[in-house]
């Protein structure tokens, strides 16, 4: 089932209602990723602002998912809400969870699409819609609707029916499925003593039937999008409730910012909540009466943990690092400047000379820029930047101050937190070494200890990370790992397109990250993700130069030795459409390549291993790389 | 100097002072405890020679007046020992004043260097301590002695898993405890937990 909008607080209330008892009745599994971290948060503010007792988990993949659930639901009799954080919503959760009866189990998910037998069967999990079911799918429900019921009428045909069960769970494979039950209802027409009527009524509802499993099929094949960031829905709960405050505004904030970041937002949502949450913001932080200038830095008192609208250069961390490297790593200047080139970097020097910025100047840390400099910036850029194609370099959003510490932007803490979850505090990424291998170990004893010390790690760095939200010296220290990571990513980004080992292939492009001191770094699917959004949108905007609209999707493989594997991702989004006209509405974000690996996966004998909670993220044996990237070569991914 | 009076206690005094600032124990100096034992019994000798050489076998009365160089060294050699002596106190003092504290309190530092830290007699005095204070607090079944002093802030705490610990039964129901699990609870439930070292209380 799906809760409504307006059936939020309901929800939430009924939480609190099965609460009561006292004991701890509230599982939560979040997945790995900044915005899920921030939703983990905030859903936790609020249930202890109730007193619900709850448990949190992260959990790194499905597999871990089914593992936890196993050990932790099977025979305990207290839990009674399950809620998964930007986990699940696309697969059918049946197949993962235990269910029980007593259990209601909450999807709070961004990812799309859903998994129709998750928001339609009438049980006990309730996924929470973001707007788009209750609106845009009434077609698709009535089609669900009707294949479902069709086929209970239809009992004639209960031998196909496990099929068709099958269809719907297995979209993918409906059109193949869909030819062998064809052939099925053939071969019994042969033998059937029925009469033409009935004949035709089959037929006919054959016909209907097609048709719905056509309108299922193409939701499905539309590839993987992105809604709601699952923190604005969270914030919308506690609204809803009337208990919002700065802290959580911050928190919806930054886990909006967050998919901005790793363009994951859709730009319907965005500007919904960009705009709700711009007032939001001029609510809770109303401007001091006086309407003086201040002449510091920060904030005015130690305890000024206001939360301010602000316009923000697209340049990373343009705060904590020099203007110059912040616009030099940055991927949005630095595709728009081609600064993996020589000539791009000689570019990006005119254009600071031409807004009267000294190099020497550009390379201080910026809060030791010179005043003026800093006070003419905006202006200067403003008049200079659409010289160079940095039209919308200057983009709204928000700033919260710490007190006398320091002011930090949205994007700011959306960086720091993604660089926590990616290297953890203390920025050391698992080695081989550290995982040590006993000789009597054989290959897959090896592979599973590897796999198991990345997850500790990884939910390790969680923790990192969520204690950083209310830190702001950790926050502050993890802006560094977040400059460290970047260069790492503009460095090997750049060897890349040096040494032109990106290769275009029918229907997509295809890198390969096999060596370099930044390896370790990408063996995390967010790094990796980063790293190939940064390429694309470098490759994308040299062939809008060229006049060129329709770009090829890409796929970049990192090398993840102690596996023996690659870590694949697929990336199809472009960086910055949101502001241009060429992105159709419909086409934003749409990723196919989570569509076209599994295709590929039950086409091929490879070895592939999609754990991900993103479906463009898989793993692949070293040796099937081949195998695979011929086969994907053969789907559409347009 | 190295084996001059009283140097042996002032280690003994180093290694006291290092362990108020740790939150274990180190282990027990044993060799340097006989030393300074040692050295009290061989300055106890020499000044029983001088003064029998001065006494003349306890004949006659020693008068210091008369013998002010055996003045001297007998006094050197008193106070020497009663520095010992204290510097002994001292550091045992300290010691046993941290068993105690262990016994109310706990510590999970503490306890794993139970084992390998404590003398023979300082084990009999935990054992036998522990007794004490176990007979002490039978008295009132329902009140809690060794709990913490400072009033909770909060009913409910949250707490990092650091090991696995499985089920725990609570008032209100099971909780599971995994590895790496964070949870919101009553404090009342894990506290012991913390103490052990199970949990991490954020």
């Amino acid at each position: 089932m799906f809760i409504k909008r307006s059936d939020y607080a309901s929800a939430y209330l009924k939480i609190k209602e099965a609460s009561v008892s006292g004991g701890c009745t509230v599982q939560l599994f979040v997945a790995l990723d900044p915005d899920a971290l921030c939703a983990c948060k905030l859903l936790s503010t609020l249930l202890k602002g109730d007193f619900i007792s709850h448990k949190i988990r992260p959990v790194s993949g499905y597999r871990d998912l089914e593992q936890a659930n196993k050990t932790l639901l099977e025979q305990n009799e207290d839990i009674k809400f399950i809620i998964l954080l930007n986990c699940g919503t696309m697969v059918d959760l049946n197949n993962y969870l235990v269910s029980m009866e007593d259990v209601s189990i909450y999807v709070i998910d961004s990812h799309r699409p859903h998994n129709l037998n998750n928001i339609y069967i009438e049980n006990n999990i309730f996924v929470f819609d973001d707007g788009d079911i209750e609106e845009d799918m009434n077609k698709i429900h009535d089609a669900w609707y009707a294949f479902n019921s069709h086929e209970l009428s239809d009992e004639e045909n209960s031998d196909s029916s496990n099929e068709r069960e099958e269809e719907v769970e297995d979209d993918n494979r409906s059109v193949e499925s869909y030819s062998s039950s064809d052939y099925q209802a053939r071969s019994r027409r042969r033998f059937s003593e029925e009469t033409t009527q009935r004949r035709a009524e089959i037929k006919e509802k054959r016909k209907k039937r097609k048709e719905f499993a056509s309108i299922l099929s193409e939701y499905y094949e539309k590839g993987s999008w992105y809604g709601e960031s699952i923190t604005n829905i969270l914030f919308a709960v506690a609204s809803m409730l009337g208990r919002e405050d700065n802290d959580m505004l911050w928190l919806a904030i930054v886990g909006l910012t967050c998919l901005e970041i790793h363009c994951q937002s859709s730009k319907k949502y965005f500007n919904r909540s960009y705009s709700l949450l711009k007032d939001e913001v001029n609510r809770l932080n109303p401007s001091p009466l006086e309407n003086q200038i201040v002449g510091r830095a920060h904030g005015k008192t130690p305890h000024d943990q206001s939360i301010r609208l602000e316009d923000e250069f697209r340049f990373m961390l343009v705060r904590h690092w020099s203007l110059y490297d912040s616009m030099l790593h940055s991927a949005y200047v630095g595709s728009r400047l081609h600064i993996w080139s020589e000539e791009g970097r000689k570019r990006l020097h005119k254009l600071l000379a031409k807004m009267g910025l000294s190099l020497v100047e550009c390379k201080q840390t910026y809060i030791h820029m010179n005043m003026d400099l800093k006070k003419t910036l905006k202006s200067s850029l403003k008049r200079f930047a659409p010289f160079y194609g940095l039209d919308d370099v200057i983009f709204h959003s928000f700033t919260r101050t710490y007190g006398f510490k320091c002011t930090l932007s949205a994007s700011d803490v959306s960086y720091a937190i993604s660089a926590l979850l990616e290297m953890g505090n203390t920025g050391v990424l698992l080695q081989s070494k550290t995982v040590a291998r006993s000789p009597d170990m054989t290959e897959e004893e090896y592979l599973e200890k590897f796999e198991n010390a990345q997850n500790q790690e990884w939910l390790h760095n969680f923790y990192d990370a969520y204690d950083a939200l209310d830190d702001v010296d950790s926050l502050e220290r993890a802006l560094k790992l977040a400059m460290h990571l970047q260069r790492a990513i503009v460095r090997t980004g750049i060897t890349l397109l040096e040494k032109r080992a990106i290769k275009t292939l029918r229907s997509f492009r295809f890198g390969l990250i096999n060596e370099g001191p930044d390896l370790k770094i990408f063996m995390h699917p967010l790094a990796l993700t980063k790293m190939s959004l940064w390429i694309a949108e470098a490759i994308n905007e040299q062939e809008r130069e060229f006049g060129k609209l329709r770009h090829l999707p890409l796929v970049l493989a990192a090398f993840v030795e102690e596996k023996n594997r690659y870590l694949i991702v697929g990336t199809s989004t472009s960086a910055f459409t949101s502001n241009e006209d060429d992105d159709d509405d419909d086409g934003h974000g749409h990723n196919r390549f989570g569509v076209a690996f599994q295709e590929v996966a039950n086409m091929t004998s490879a070895t592939l291993q999609m754990d991900c909670f993103e479906a463009s993220v898989i793993e692949c044996q070293k040796s099937d790389l081949g195998v695979f990237l011929e086969s994907l070569s053969f789907k559409t991914l347009l | 100097m190295e084996n001059g009076l009283g140097n042996r206690s002032n280690k003994l005094i180093r290694d006291s002072k290092r362990t108020q600032y740790l939150d274990y124990l180190p282990p027990y100096q044993a060799d340097t405890v006989n030393d300074v034992v040692n050295e009290i019994r061989a300055a106890d000798r020499e000044s029983l020679g001088i003064l029998q050489n001065v006494t003349h076998e306890a004949s006659q009365p020693f008068q210091p007046q008369d013998h002010p160089s055996e003045a001297a060294a007998l006094l050197m050699f008193h106070s020497s020992s009663i520095y010992n002596k204290r510097c002994l106190m001292a550091y045992h003092n300290l010691r046993l004043q941290r068993l105690r504290q262990y016994c109310w309190s706990g510590g999970k530092r503490m306890e794993s260097c139970l084992d390998t830290s404590l003398s023979t007699y300082e084990r009999d005095y935990l054992t036998r301590y522990s007794e004490l204070l176990a007979a002490y607090k039978g008295a009132w079944s329902e009140l809690d002695l060794t709990g913490s002093l400072v009033p909770p802030k909060n009913l409910f705490i949250d707490v990092r898993v650091l090991k696995d610990v499985g089920d725990i039964e609570t008032e209100y129901g099971t909780i599971n405890l995994t590895k790496n699990s964070q949870l919101h609870v009553r404090a009342t439930d894990v506290e012991r937990l913390i103490a052990q070292g199970f949990l991490a209380k954020l």
